[in-house]
């Protein structure tokens, strides 16, 4: 299934809408659109989606390449990559509709040519800056 | 904490194999130029003890560099050396640490590129070399120049670019800290005064570079409008004010008056 329809309603998320998407999946797409604005939306696709009870989840992708002179995740790109993701919708009677974000965004640096190729610190409690600045003394 | 503990550094290897170029460069080069022998072979053939680190002379200093810079498998006969060393890269390094070293003495000894060093050269400058670790892949870099009215007087910096090796970095200039202890030995020295002696490396930079993790971004759940931002690692506060650090040797650091020997270069 996919599509770039509009962004669906907040009260329930399972109907279909205009787009062709479910009022959870057309919420999932706006969400993207609006968060990732450096990024011009080319294609969202639903690759399946389950619901039980008040809990729908989404397993999404999305293609996008990003706007001219923007960088993405701090990096200047030029062509158009594919982003991908689950999203968790909870539809409760008192808090309304509430999102939880799983993206693989380790792909994302990947595919924007980044890895974690990077000396890290030591790991453990950090040094204590007071200790530091007495070796000043 | 084994490894290299600051982000830049010359420290004992490095030096002694300044030493082994700026005391012969042309053997050196001959050494280097010739493709049958490997880049260590110079450190083989002028065999000199080290007194600081865990390899006790430049023969088993050249092992390491063989089995950890360059992926030279003594047990393997076919296929090209696998850098084991570098995460995420793969490639040549000894063969671009030969071109760099050649190309580096040439310029020190004013002659063009393969050309004969059985008669005088028309300088002989000296050959510094530092290394630092973090770039995505293997690259030699060689600065020069000439100083002074006389062709005679000059120097030649190489500079080493390093993938990630995966050791830590200390987010301090200053010693001891947790992870590296006891007590750091020469020529460390905060905001020294003088520069001592005729050579030396120095650290610019924050007291404490203090890490801030993010908060994983699938950790909440958020209503529509709150779209959480990805951060691609910790973000570090460089704080505590700015301090200057001679490095110990054994550390990286460079000795004032250059590595005491305790063999013979040649």
């Amino acid at each position: 299934m996919s599509g770039t329809g509009g962004t669906g309603g907040t009260g329930g998320t399972g109907g279909a809408g205009p787009s062709g998407l479910s009022e959870g999946a057309a919420l999932v797409q706006a969400e993207l659109e609006h968060g990732l604005s450096e990024l011009h939306p080319v294609q969202f696709d639903v690759e399946s989606e389950l619901a039980d009870g008040a809990l729908r989840a989404i397993a999404w992708s999305y293609t996008a390449r990003p706007r001219e002179g923007q960088s993405f995740l701090g990096v200047q790109l030029s062509t158009e990559f594919v982003l991908r993701g689950v999203t968790l919708i909870r539809t409760g009677p008192d808090d309304g509709v509430l999102l939880r974000w799983y993206i693989d965004w380790l792909d994302a640096l990947n595919r924007a040519g980044l890895n974690a190729a990077l000396r890290p610190v030591p790991d453990g409690p950090q040094p204590d800056l007071a200790d530091l600045l007495a070796l000043l003394r | 904490m084994p490894g290299m503990p600051y982000n830049l550094e010359r420290g004992p290897y490095l030096a002694m194999l300044e030493d082994l170029i700026n005391r012969d460069p042309v053997r050196c080069l001959e050494s280097l130029r010739d493709p049958a022998k490997p880049v260590t072979a110079l450190l083989r053939e002028m065999r000199v003890s080290i007194n600081g680190g865990p390899y006790k002379d430049t023969a088993e200093l050249a092992e390491h560099i063989d089995r950890d810079w360059f992926g030279i498998r003594p047990d393997a006969h076919d296929g090209p050396p696998i850098s084991r060393y570098w995460s995420y890269w793969d490639g040549d390094a000894q063969g671009i640490i030969r071109e760099t070293v050649v190309r580096s003495i040439e310029i020190a000894l004013g002659i063009d590129h393969d050309a004969d060093v059985s008669g005088p050269t028309p300088h002989r400058w000296h050959v510094s070399i530092l290394t630092a670790c973090t770039v995505r892949w293997f690259e030699g870099w060689v600065s020069w120049r000439r100083v002074g009215p006389e062709v005679a007087g000059g120097h030649v910096v190489i500079l080493l670019l390093t993938p990630t090796h995966g050791k830590p970095a200390e987010p301090t200039l200053l010693r001891p800290t947790p992870t590296t202890k006891g007590r750091p030995g020469p020529p460390y020295a905060i905001n020294p005064a003088r520069a001592e002696g005729d050579q030396g490396l120095w650290a610019i930079g924050a007291v404490f570079e203090r890490r801030e993790d993010p908060v994983p971004v699938s950790a909440e759940w958020v209503a529509p409008g709150s779209f959480p931002r990805p951060h691609l690692g910790p973000t570090y506060f460089g704080e505590g004010g700015i301090v200057v650090v001679a490095p110990p040797e054994s550390q990286g650091g460079v000795l004032p008056d250059g590595r005491p020997y305790a063999g013979a270069a040649s």
